[in-house]
């Protein structure tokens, strides 16, 4: 699938409308759900429960779409709870991994990794690999390269969802991938050592 | 390649063409494995539209929420009016806003705790407000000081100072496994484990501690509190783990919940990620349910399937018993 129709069709609820044309949760939902999943499995990587962040960021939404002023567009509004979302379920996972750590066994019913061609492990290992590389990065850089690299957002696209101006928007991609460049040469460089 | 973009500037790393050792090419490459990471099949998205439907339901049942402002304005409203007389009010205002600096230097929870301390036997219930204003110290004349019983009483709702470290709420959370699976203390896990409640009641780890308290209740046999808590846990968390899931299957299934024990039973064996152990127990359970709730047709489908599946299994010898005869005889 192309990642263009991955995006799906650009929503009227999308245009900024004012408060006066506020959507319904449910036509939010039905137009968006897909959308944020796929932020959630990318923001979030791997590791990451995407189902429990999409209904968390759904959770936020239904709370608090008669806030949702309008004057900016809704994809940018579901972006930035997603992203936070996706943000705090890393924290929670990190504390979670050392959990685990300090008392063996508790993760015991965490479910098992399928098993799979191996084609799908290589697969699998760039996967890690991509978001060991990531997770290094700032949360900034992460969601413009998220946006750029993973959704093939175009930049003004990606200023648009970051609330940033072209501009800024351009620097911090270059940034962003520069860091991200650095940082996988590093985890390359790791992955050999062990 | 869209307008406004300069295309020796930024060029998506799988649209670059270069010798594949060359950085951008292996950084396209792990950007062409994460994309391909497995989107949510529908049944997810349903899953959640229902749970978010579910948690709305009930906070619209709870009540709608004022704005943070408003909120703050009229808990302070209801404290001056209802807790604190003119007497008091002048003396929380002299002792805590033109304080003295060895007052300031004080910290809550000494305050707290002289507070308790010093509560006298039967004394009048604590007053039901939120420990906005610091409570008063003890020595304090009896009708100036309210305050100090009203945080006794919410305490509860308000982690302690040090709930923002997390190396402490790991602490006290492995504190009460250390009861449960070292000591084989369950009450003493379950203390500790209330204990963990109260200090972090949005805690990190809380869904660990849902985990310890469960399996401490069934190591004590409290079978209906295992299952209030399963049960109670499906509308806070939306998913259970595989294991949790069959556990409160045959937990409803023991007291009679047959037709939710049954969506339990399904759940689990349509779960993807189902091991043999599971399956096995997963359609054994459902065979027997399924023969409580008169689907004898259905009940003996499943039994064939598990001989079929599982012909050296834990429950082989009961599932010919039952293929035999009748199928309705049996709880799980």
């Amino acid at each position: 699938m192309s990642p263009s129709a991955m995006r799906g069709p650009r929503p009227s609820a999308d245009v900024p409308s004012g408060p006066a044309r506020a959507p319904t949760f449910a036509a939010v939902y039905a137009e968006h759900a897909a959308t944020v999943a796929r932020w959630a499995t990318r923001l979030g990587g791997p590791a990451a429960d995407a189902e429990d962040i999409a209904q968390e960021v759904f959770v936020v939404v239904s709370r608090r779409l008669a806030e949702f002023r309008g004057d900016a567009r809704l994809t940018t509004w579901l972006f930035g709870i997603t992203a936070k979302v996706a943000a705090n379920e890393r924290r929670r996972r990190k504390l979670r991994q050392w959990w685990f750590r300090l008392v063996p066994g508790a993760g015991d019913d965490a479910p098992a990794p399928t098993d799979g061609a191996l084609e799908q492990l290589e697969k699998r290992e760039r996967r890690v690999l991509f978001y060991q590389a990531l997770d290094r990065l700032n949360e900034r850089h992460r969601r413009a390269l998220v946006l750029f690299e993973l959704e093939e957002l175009s930049v003004d696209e990606v200023a648009a969802h970051l609330e940033l101006r072209p501009g800024t928007a351009r620097v911090l991609l270059h940034r962003a991938r520069a860091a991200f460049l650095k940082s996988m040469v590093e985890c390359e460089l790791q992955k050999e050592l062990r | 390649m869209r307008a406004g973009e300069s295309p020796e500037e930024l060029v998506r790393w799988r649209d670059t063409s270069m010798d594949p050792s060359a950085l951008p090419a292996r950084a396209a490459d792990l950007v062409e494995a994460a994309q391909g990471a497995p989107a949510l099949p529908p049944e997810a998205l349903a899953r959640v539209r229902a749970n978010v439907a579910q948690l709305s339901e009930e906070g619209g049942r709870r009540g709608s929420r004022l704005p943070v402002g408003l909120r703050l304005a009229t808990l302070a409203a209801i404290l001056l009016a209802s807790v604190a007389p003119a007497s008091g009010a002048m003396t929380l205002w002299h002792r805590y806003v033109a304080a003295p600096a060895e007052d300031a230097a004080t910290t809550r929870e000494p305050h707290a705790r002289r507070a308790r301390a010093a509560a006298p036997a039967g004394a009048a219930a604590p007053a039901p407000v939120a420990p906005i204003v610091e409570p008063l110290p003890a020595n304090e004349p009896e009708e100036s000081a309210p305050a100090p019983r009203a945080h006794h009483a919410a305490a509860p709702r308000r982690a302690p100072a040090e709930a923002a470290d997390p190396a402490t709420e790991a602490k006290v959370l492995s504190e009460a496994l250390a009861e449960l699976r070292q000591a084989r203390n369950p009450r003493g896990a379950l203390a500790k484990l209330d204990e963990y409640a109260r200090a972090y009641p949005r805690g990190v780890l809380a869904s660990e501690a849902r985990s310890a308290r469960l399996e401490a209740m069934l190591a004590l046999d409290d079978r209906r509190g295992a299952l209030a808590l399963l049960d109670e846990r499906t509308a806070f968390a939306g998913r259970l783990g595989a294991e949790q899931l069959l556990m409160r299957a045959e937990l409803r299934a023991s007291v009679g919940r047959y037709a939710d024990a049954l969506g339990d039973f399904d759940r689990a064996l349509d779960a993807g990620g189902a091991t043999s152990a599971d399956a096995e127990r997963a359609l054994y359970g459902r065979a027997v349910t399924l023969g409580h709730l008169g689907r004898d047709e259905s009940a003996r489908a499943d039994l064939e399937a598990y001989q079929r599946r599982f012909p050296a299994g834990r429950h082989a010898a009961e599932v010919a018993r039952l293929l035999a005869g009748s199928t309705t005889d049996h709880r799980p």
